[in-house]
Parts: structure tokens; C-alpha cells; sequence
């Protein structure tokens, strides 16, 4: 028999005049890892929050142990066993990790000590069942992302959780610590609680859940069993009538042999010597082996970084890297972080567009709106974006019209190498099709493109060359 | 119905005690004072704190019988549904009746005609047709003698069987068949005759029929703490979302009014067998148990049957009911 923890029947929510949530049904079972899975924009953070809590629904009813409960309070659901680990989990930075865990305990008996010494053993109790291994006292601003993660999973353990909603967290993991995470969730649930983990990258829903709900247009269109996984179908259940998008491959050997930038003999504090460079239209990727993600050449290149000698040149020029990003810009730079915060959420996909050639596109004081609309036009086109959205607030369009804004404004702006750090993060297979067409217009132009990711895999898949590097200096160079 | 009064004679008594609680303690607190402003001042003033008093207290009435409004027409609408129901069930039952006996006759023709062909199969050595005559004749059984029956989950999964047998003769190696019963407890659930066959039926004639190749069909059924689930899947050929949304409507529009027919002109494809299965289970379950639909072009579809576990006295007066 399985017990049911949670039931969602119906449930609908309106955001913005869009229906994000439209009869979806849900029930988690007992000592079950539920999948969810969709495209990006079909609704799973919102149930996610609206579990945890954090919204409340327009419609719809909420069982929680087959009692009737409401949304809308973190705290009641909470006290009702339901854990929500977001990916910026909710932790104070400068408190340790034991008293982050021991510090929502409901009914926490006062005592001379904080944490006290029962909740410290309860917590060495915990760590040694799930097999953690962390220095309880350290405090939370010295942890990495995945750290956080797992002091947050583990505070819901140790608040004897009865459901842990893990809402797309694993983004910016590498493949190792997502088996960690897995082997931990797996642990948990053998302890007795369910995970409802919602995540967008269908490789890693599949790996280790029992069952897999699959959300279209706001609502439950598939639930697969463990046995009945098959990615073709779960790919088809998400797109709903259109056809599976074949995944756009990257164009081969555009790339020539005139360097457009190099950097040689790089010294800092954190490079001791490096060289590389970046071809015509060739993109370039970068793996620091003691690093998820490779921050130092992210801030060379951000003009964050006090060099002590080496030049750095872009199409033969000297670049003054110390000028800052402004500067850098200006010598034909583009930057686009997660394509969320490379969008300005208020202006419309048009100016958005257009921000970045504001330069090109203005006349003495005047910008020149029609020559503005005609090259906004003629993108849009290009990339089959219904006109009717160019005037739209961008942050009331699809995620899909987000991230081409965060990438082909640098296109716009003629910009001659992009530096693209963790783009793939929270894409669908629709977005990554996006960014790989992107790259391959990148290569059509004989501009360069550095992308950085914690993700090797995808950089292996995206890139034509890879650097190594170990200690501040390039110890391997791939061709792909 | 009865859960549904239960809450709705909760929620008002929860709501006329906490705003009685309010006005005691608002009460005590105001009458506290006033005495104490008024022990050293003339008559006067303590009934003009007796007017302010009263002027509250119309005021608490008011809010107190607005708070009350809702939950005291939700129980009248629950109460005329209720006798509403008794009503349509006396006339379902009536209907029933002289269905059976318009059919009383004819069935047992039927019958004996299919066992005289089967005993002719036999005799002529032709095994196949005896098989298919046989099954023929026992799915007949099952879906015309015993209308408005209950049956359990183990007999509706042998309908289903059998029905697939004739289907096998029809369509050679046309349809896979998979059962996962979690728990085999559950087979002896009662339920509603002819839930599943019918949805098999709808699989087999819009999903596999019309398939290149060789398709399934899975039931898949569990039992929660509240529920049997039950899970009918095939690998057919699915709906387009506007057709899927079209059939929702449809079972929503059809699920409010339970009693009636459906509507007429529905043709083949128009999913009738789905809204009949789903009008049956909210007549006997309540509007909140019936089909879910979920369903994807070129993968197939799947329908969730969601039905209340129900003790013995339970299932003995629904049957008495009957």
C-alpha cells in the first residue's frame, strides 16, 4: 500500500494575466522520489512554490497526509513536514552550519548553549546516517553551492521532513556532485521521506526517481513509471503537438587560422604565465581541474583582475584590461551570464535588443526608431519570434525570448568574441538549441565566443577547443 | 455529501465560537472599564456607555451573520443536492428496471444461439471459432445481464481478458497486454460493472487500431491509505492537445449534470464511452472521483481512475441504495 504524503487536485494559478497552472493533479507517495519535469515556462517552479508554500493558488485543493490544508504560508506547511530547497537556499552566511540547522527547530527548548548539546549530537546522528561527511562548525559563507544545498537538505532531515521539494537546484552542478546528490536523496528516502525533485534537464530527473510527472502548458499531460522511462517519449510528452526539435549541431571547421585574441604570458596572483588564444570563429572553452567553474578567466576578462605582466589583444590591438568592462565592451567584448540576469526585466524585447547598439544606432542626439525596429525586425524574423512581442516588457515573454535577448544583442552589437559564462544553466532543449544556433551564427561571422560551465560535458559538446588549466597555467589544450 | 455537511456544520460552528469568544472578551474588557469610569459619575454616563455598548454589539451581529453567510449557504446547497440525488437515484433505478425487463427475453436467445454455434465449432473441430464464440458469449453475460451492478476490480480485469481475446482474432498480433496489480488484496474491490472494459475498448478502437504495428495496453493498479488507482494506458496513437481539450470540456460539462444521458449526436470518436464511465463513477463516488485524462500525439494516451477505498457498511448500504 502506498501513503499517500501529498495531493494537489486541480490546482490553477493565474501570474501576470497568464494561466501558469491549469488542473494540474499531483499526489506523492510515501519513501518516493517523484520526478517532474517540463519545458521552461510549463509551470514546475510555480507548483514548487505553491507546495512549499511560497504562493498560494487561485484554485484547487491541497491535502497534505489526507488532511485539507491551504497554500500560501511557508511556516504552517512546514510545520507539516514539507521542505522546500531552492537554489539560493534560505541559510545565514555568517552562522555555522550546525546552528543554520538547529535554528527553525520547532519547539527549540532554550538552553545555556546554542546549538545544544543534544541537537549537536542529533546533528553528528544525522550526518553519520546519510553519510555526510562536513565540518558541522564551519560557517556557511565558506561553502560552495552544492554544500549549501546539502546543509539545507540535511535541516530538513533533521526537522524530520516528510517531503523535501528539491526545485531545480542541480543547474550549476557538475556531473559528480549531482551522483552525490543523488546517493543522498536515495539515502533519505530509505529513511522514510519523499523528494519531489523538479528539474528541467531530462538525463538527470530520469537517473534516480521512481516516477516522473511530466508538466505541459501548466498542466500534469504525462506521469511515467520507473520502468516505462524512455527519453524519446518523455521529450514528446513535453513538447505536446509539435514535433521533437532536432538538436541543432554545431557547425564544424568554419573556424580559420588568423587569431582574433591572445593572451600571452598572463601573471597575477592567479595566473602564473598563461597563453592561449581564440581563432576567427572558433569558440573556446576553459576547465580549471581544482574548480567547478572557471572564475579567474570569467574576471581576467570581466577587467576584474590586477595583472602583473602580459598583454592580452583583440585583432592585433593591445588591450588595456584594467579599463574595466565598459572599456572592454567597447574593444568588441560581449558578456551574458544566466540569461535572466542578462536582461533588462522592465524594457521590451526590442530595447533590450538594441541596448548594446544604442551607439550605432543613434543619429547626433536622436535614436533612429525606424532603422532600430527594421534591425529588431529583421531578427526576429530571422529566428521565427512573433513581431507582436517586440513591444512586450521582455519579463512578460517566454524564457525563450529572455535568453535571445541576453544572447544576440552582442550579434547587434557586432561584438567580436562573447564571453558566455554557465549560459546552459535552467535551458530546455529548446534554449539549448537557442544557444547553439547562437554559436554557430558566432562562427558564420568569424567572431569568437569563451564559455565557461561547471558542466564538462557540454562544453566538450559546444566547443572547438578546450583549455586546461591547473595552477594558472594551461597544462592541456583539446581540439575538438 | 455527508463529509461535505460535516465541514460546512464545522466550519460554522468554528466560526460562530470564535466570533462569540471575540465579543465575551470584548464584553468583559468594555463592561471592566466602564464600571471603572463610571463608579464616581452620575447614571447618566454609564447609559451612554450602554448605547455605544449596544451600537457595538449591532455592529458584531452584523459581521458575525455576514461571516456565516457562506458557510450556511454552502450546507443548503448541500442539502438540496443531496435530496436532489435521491430524487434522480429513485428515477435511475426506475429507468433501470424497465431497461431489464425490455431485455429480458432477448439476451437469453442470444445465449443459447451462441452455444448452440459453439457446440457446432466443436463438433466440426474448429477450435478457434469456439474459443471466440465462448468468450463472445461470456463478455455478453457480463455487460447485458448484470446492468447496474458492482463487480470486483478481479472479475472487471477478466471482462477485459476476455474481451481482448475476440480482439486477438480480429487483429492478429496486433496488441500487447500488461497487468501490474501492486497489491493483490485489491482485486476483490468492488466497483462500478463496466469501468475498465469500456476505456480498453476506446484504446484498442482510436489509439491501436489505426497504429502501424504492434501496440500495449498496460492496467496498472495500487492501493493508497484512501484510494484504489488504477492506471489504463496504451501506446496508440494519442490526441492533439485541441482534441484532448475538447474531450476535458466535454466530461467537465457532461460531470455536472451525472443524471442524464450523453448528449445526443455523439459520434464515433467523440470519446461517449469515456463520459459514460466517468458520469457512472461521479454518480456513485461524487464529483471529485472520475477519469483524468492525459494524452500526447504519437505517444498515446493514459486515463487514471481514482476510486474511494469504502468499508463494508459503506459498500452494504450503497448497495442497498441500489
Amino acid at each position: 500500500m502506498r501513503n499517500e504524503i501529498l495531493k494537489v487536485v486541480n490546482v490553477g494559478k493565474v501570474i501576470n494575466g497568464t494561466q501558469v497552472l491549469k488542473g494540474l493533479t499531483l499526489s506523492v507517495y510515501e519513501q518516493e522520489i517523484l520526478g517532474m519535469t517540463g519545458l521552461s515556462g510549463s509551470g514546475k517552479s510555480v507548483i514548487g512554490e505553491i507546495l512549499s508554500g511560497i504562493r498560494s493558488c487561485d484554485e484547487g485543493q491541497f491535502f497534505i497526509a489526507a488532511k485539507k490544508s491551504e497554500s500560501g504560508s511557508v511556516r504552517r506547511i512546514s510545520e507539516r513536514g514539507i521542505y522546500h530547497i531552492s537554489k539560493n537556499p534560505c541559510l545565514f552566511s555568517c552562522l555555522t552550519i550546525e546552528e543554520n540547522i538547529c535554528l527553525i527547530e520547532h519547539g527549540l527548548r532554550t538552553d545555556l548553549y546554542f546549538p545544544a548539546k543534544i541537537q549537536k549530537l542529533t546533528i553528528q546522528e544525522a550526518l553519520r546516517s546519510l553519510d555526510i561527511h562536513m565540518n558541522v562548525r564551519a560557517t556557511v559563507n565558506q561553502l560552495s553551492l552544492y554544500e549549501k544545498h546539502m546543509v539545507a537538505i540535511l535541516r530538513a532531515y533533521y526537522q524530520h521532513a516528510k517531503l523535501i521539494i528539491i526545485d531545480n537546484i542541480t543547474n550549476d552542478y557538475t556531473e559528480e556532485e549531482f551522483k552525490r546528490l543523488g546517493n543522498l536523496l536515495l539515502k533519505i528516502r530509505k529513511r522514510g521521506a519523499s523528494i519531489l525533485f523538479i528539474e528541467s534537464m531530462i538525463d538527470r530527473v530520469v537517473s534516480f526517481t521512481d516516477r516522473l510527472v511530466i508538466l505541459r502548458n501548466g498542466r500534469d499531460e504525462g506521469i511515467l513509471f520507473r520502468n516505462d522511462y524512455n527519453k524519446n517519449i518523455i521529450m514528446k510528452m513535453m513538447v505536446g503537438d509539435y514535433s521533437i526539435p532536432d538538436p541543432v549541431e554545431k557547425n564544424a571547421g568554419n573556424s580559420s587560422n588568423h587569431v582574433l585574441l591572445s593572451a600571452l604570458d598572463i601573471c597575477s596572483r592567479r595566473f602564473h604565465g598563461l597563453s592561449f588564444s581564440v581563432n576567427h570563429g572558433e569558440i573556446v572553452g576553459f576547465i580549471e581541474e581544482e574548480k567547478i567553474i572557471c572564475t579567474d578567466i570569467l574576471n581576467l576578462f570581466s577587467g576584474n583582475m590586477e595583472l602583473s605582466g602580459g598583454t592580452i589583444r583583440i585583432d592585433g590591438t593591445e588591450l588595456n584590461i584594467k579599463a574595466g568592462r565598459e572599456a572592454m565592451i567597447k574593444a568588441g567584448f560581449g558578456y551574458v551570464d544566466y540569461y535572466k540576469n542578462s536582461i533588462f526585466p522592465k524594457l521590451s524585447l526590442k530595447d533590450n535588443l538594441t541596448i548594446t547598439s544604442l551607439g550605432r544606432l543613434t543619429s547626433r542626439t536622436a535614436i533612429r526608431s525606424k532603422l532600430e525596429k527594421a534591425v529588431v525586425k529583421d531578427l526576429l524574423g530571422r529566428l521565427a519570434i512573433p513581431e507582436e512581442n517586440m513591444k512586450k516588457p521582455i519579463k512578460d515573454t517566454s524564457n525563450k525570448e529572455q535568453l535571445i535577448a541576453a544572447l544576440y544583442k552582442w550579434i547587434l552589437n557586432r561584438s567580436k568574441v562573447v564571453v558566455l559564462n554557465n549560459i546552459l544553466s535552467g535551458t530546455d532543449m529548446i534554449m539549448h538549441n537557442i544557444v547553439v544556433q547562437f554559436l554557430n551564427e558566432l562562427r558564420e561571422r568569424e567572431c569568437g565566443a569563451i564559455l565557461l560551465s561547471p558542466n564538462t560535458k557540454e562544453l566538450y559538446e559546444l566547443c572547438d577547443r578546450i583549455y586546461i588549466l591547473r595552477e594558472g597555467k594551461v597544462i592541456d589544450m583539446r581540439i575538438i | 455529501m455527508k463529509q461535505d455537511l460535516k465541514n460546512d456544520r464545522e466550519s460554522i460552528k468554528n466560526k460562530s465560537m470564535a466570533s462569540l469568544s471575540k465579543n465575551l472578551l470584548f464584553s468583559s474588557g468594555y463592561f471592566c472599564i466602564v464600571f471603572y469610569i463610571c463608579k464616581d459619575r452620575p447614571v447618566w454616563y454609564f447609559v451612554a456607555f450602554l448605547l455605544v455598548y449596544n451600537i457595538v454589539e449591532c455592529f458584531f451581529c452584523a459581521s458575525l451573520l455576514k461571516r456565516l453567510q457562506n458557510p450556511i449557504d454552502d450546507m443548503l446547497d448541500t442539502v438540496k443536492k443531496v435530496s436532489q440525488d435521491k430524487y434522480e437515484a429513485q428515477n435511475l433505478r426506475s429507468q433501470a428496471e424497465i431497461f431489464a425487463l425490455q431485455s429480458q427475453i432477448n439476451p437469453h436467445f442470444l445465449y443459447n444461439t451462441l452455444d448452440t454455434i459453439r457446440g457446432y465449432a466443436m463438433q466440426s473441430d474448429a477450435k478457434d471459432i469456439a474459443v471466440m464464440t465462448e468468450s463472445l458469449s461470456t463478455l455478453f453475460r457480463y455487460s447485458i445481464s448484470r446492468p447496474g451492478e458492482m463487480a470486483t476490480l478481479k472479475e472487471e480485469l477478466d471482462n477485459v481478458k476476455n474481451y481482448l481475446l475476440i480482439q486477438q482474432y480480429r487483429f492478429p498480433d496486433k496488441v500487447n497486454y500488461v497487468e501490474e496489480i501492486e497489491d493483490e488484496n485489491i482485486l476483490n474491490y468492488q466497483m462500478p460493472i463496466l469501468t475498465i472494459q469500456p476505456i480498453v475498448e476506446n484504446a484498442i478502437h482510436h489509439g491501436l487500431e489505426m497504429k502501424i504495428g504492434k501496440g500495449c495496453i498496460k492496467i496498472k493498479a495500487f492501493r493508497t491509505d484512501s484510494d484504489i488507482i488504477l492506471f489504463i494506458s496504451d501506446d496508440g496513437l494519442g490526441m492533439s492537445e485541441e482534441k484532448l481539450e475538447e474531450l476535458r470540456s466535454k466530461l467537465e460539462k457532461e460531470g455536472d449534470d451525472i443524471y442524464g444521458s450523453p448528449s445526443p449526436g455523439g459520434k464515433k470518436g467523440s470519446g461517449i464511452a469515456l463520459i459514460n464511465v466517468d458520469k457512472r463513477l461521479k454518480f456513485y463516488y461524487g464529483s471529485q472521483h472520475g477519469l483524468k485524462i492525459r494524452s500526447t500525439l504519437d505517444i498515446g494516451t493514459m486515463i487514471e481512475i481514482n476510486l474511494p477505498l469504502m468499508n463494508n457498511s459503506e459498500y452494504e448500504s450503497r448497495k442497498e441504495a441500489e
